[in-house]
């Protein structure tokens, strides 16, 4: 796949799992980050996060405010709002129907030519 | 120890990049962005982080460009009138005021009315005004005195500055010849006859030019030339205006002064 599309994809899905680590607990910016880079292959780069939490507050979806424990710096925590656990729960229902579908026509798709080709010896 | 980490050259050039990118952001996003991007370095870089440790972060940021481009994306871009700063805004405003104060200068200068004549005018020789007659034709005065060929011969008016600011009279386009002959002197009066008991005795008084009429005040205009050759009742010459070179607080123009009355020169008793 093209980098630029997986780029696209994960742009995509990158919102709803930020949505999902916040409804676990709130999280400063370097934590989320290292969270979505732990769970692999979702981000790009780890500065991407930023806007997409400025745009996630900027939906409603997600609040933050400044937070400091004794003797750590203060640091900005992002919670989740209930906009946010609505739209979480939407897209939990929606993603599973569409991943499924998804690999089901990718697993057609890769059975298909193997199938062609058998056809093509038998002649 | 966090003003360390904010100093490391690279940390240093990577912020300097980020606000030029960001420059397009409108200022509010800007700068939380930012905010954002200094907290995600002081956190991830060490104490005692290495130049190569602070790169691999630096790295893993993404580039200042990229960044700016995912808020772009999300906010879209700061208006141009935004973009243009306060500091563009001031050059601007200097531009327009200094644009509207020339503009408004000339406008003042044109709206500056001619010097007029009003008052005394006669010829300035006894020997000319003795023999001057007055003839009215189109509804024009017309005096008319004889030539003295070879003589310096010319008349007077009263120039009057009605307006609201001085009048300097420079020249005048005659460029040495007088309706007699060559040798034309335009010179003015350099007090106010009239307040200066002056009226009506021009002889009494200083000419020169250029000379400065203020608000209000007039001067004797007077013009002399010498008079050549003779004239016939058919080609009878004279003057009814003349074009003065005036300047007007930093503008020099020409105003046309008509004279009210025409001074003329008829047929002389030494001629053919």
């Amino acid at each position: 796949m093209a980098e630029a599309e997986l780029t696209e994809l994960r742009r995509g899905v990158l919102g709803p799992c930020v949505l999902a680590l916040l409804n676990e607990r709130p999280r400063f910016g370097l934590e989320l980050v290292r969270d979505l880079a732990s769970a692999g292959g979702l981000l790009t780069s780890d500065g991407t996060v930023y806007p997409l939490l400025n745009r996630l507050r900027d939906a409603g979806l997600v609040t933050s405010q400044w937070h400091a424990s004794e003797g750590e710096r203060p640091r900005r925590y992002y919670s989740i709002t209930q906009a946010g656990r609505q739209s979480l729960a939407a897209f939990r229902t929606e993603w599973t129907q569409f991943a499924a579908t998804v690999s089901q026509v990718l697993g057609q798709g890769a059975a298909e030519p193997a199938g062609a080709a058998a056809k093509g010896r038998l002649r | 120890m966090r003003q360390t980490r904010l100093m490391h050259p690279l940390v240093v050039a990577y912020l300097w990049q980020f606000d030029s990118a960001a420059s397009v952001l409108p200022v509010p996003r800007a700068r939380e962005l930012r905010e954002q991007v200094v907290a995600h370095v002081e956190e991830a870089i060490g104490p005692d982080a290495s130049d190569e440790e602070v790169a691999a972060v630096l790295r893993g940021l993404g580039s200042a460009d990229l960044l700016v481009a995912e808020e772009v994306a999300t906010t879209g871009k700061r208006s141009w009138a935004a973009r243009v700063g306060w500091r563009g805004w001031t050059l601007v405003g200097v531009l327009v005021l200094t644009l509207a104060a020339v503009s408004g200068y000339f406008i003042r200068i044109n709206s500056v009315g001619p010097l007029f004549v009003q008052g005394s005018a006669g010829w300035w020789y006894p020997q000319d005004s003795k023999h001057a007659v007055m003839t009215r034709a189109d509804m024009a005065d017309q005096s008319t005195v004889p030539i003295r060929p070879g003589h310096r011969q010319g008349f007077f008016v009263e120039l009057f500055n009605s307006t609201s600011m001085t009048q300097t009279v420079l020249g005048s386009n005659l460029d040495g010849f007088g309706p007699g002959g060559p040798g034309a002197r335009v010179r003015l009066s350099t007090v106010d006859p009239e307040l200066t008991g002056h009226g009506g005795f021009p002889h009494a008084l200083r000419y020169a030019l250029p000379v400065s009429i203020p608000p209000g005040q007039s001067r004797y205009l007077r013009i002399t030339w010498i008079s050549r050759g003779c004239v016939t009742a058919a080609d009878v010459g004279g003057m009814d205006a003349v074009e003065l070179r005036v300047r007007v607080g930093w503008t020099t123009r020409t105003e046309y002064v008509a004279f009210g009355e025409g001074f003329y020169l008829g047929p002389g008793g030494h001629c053919p």
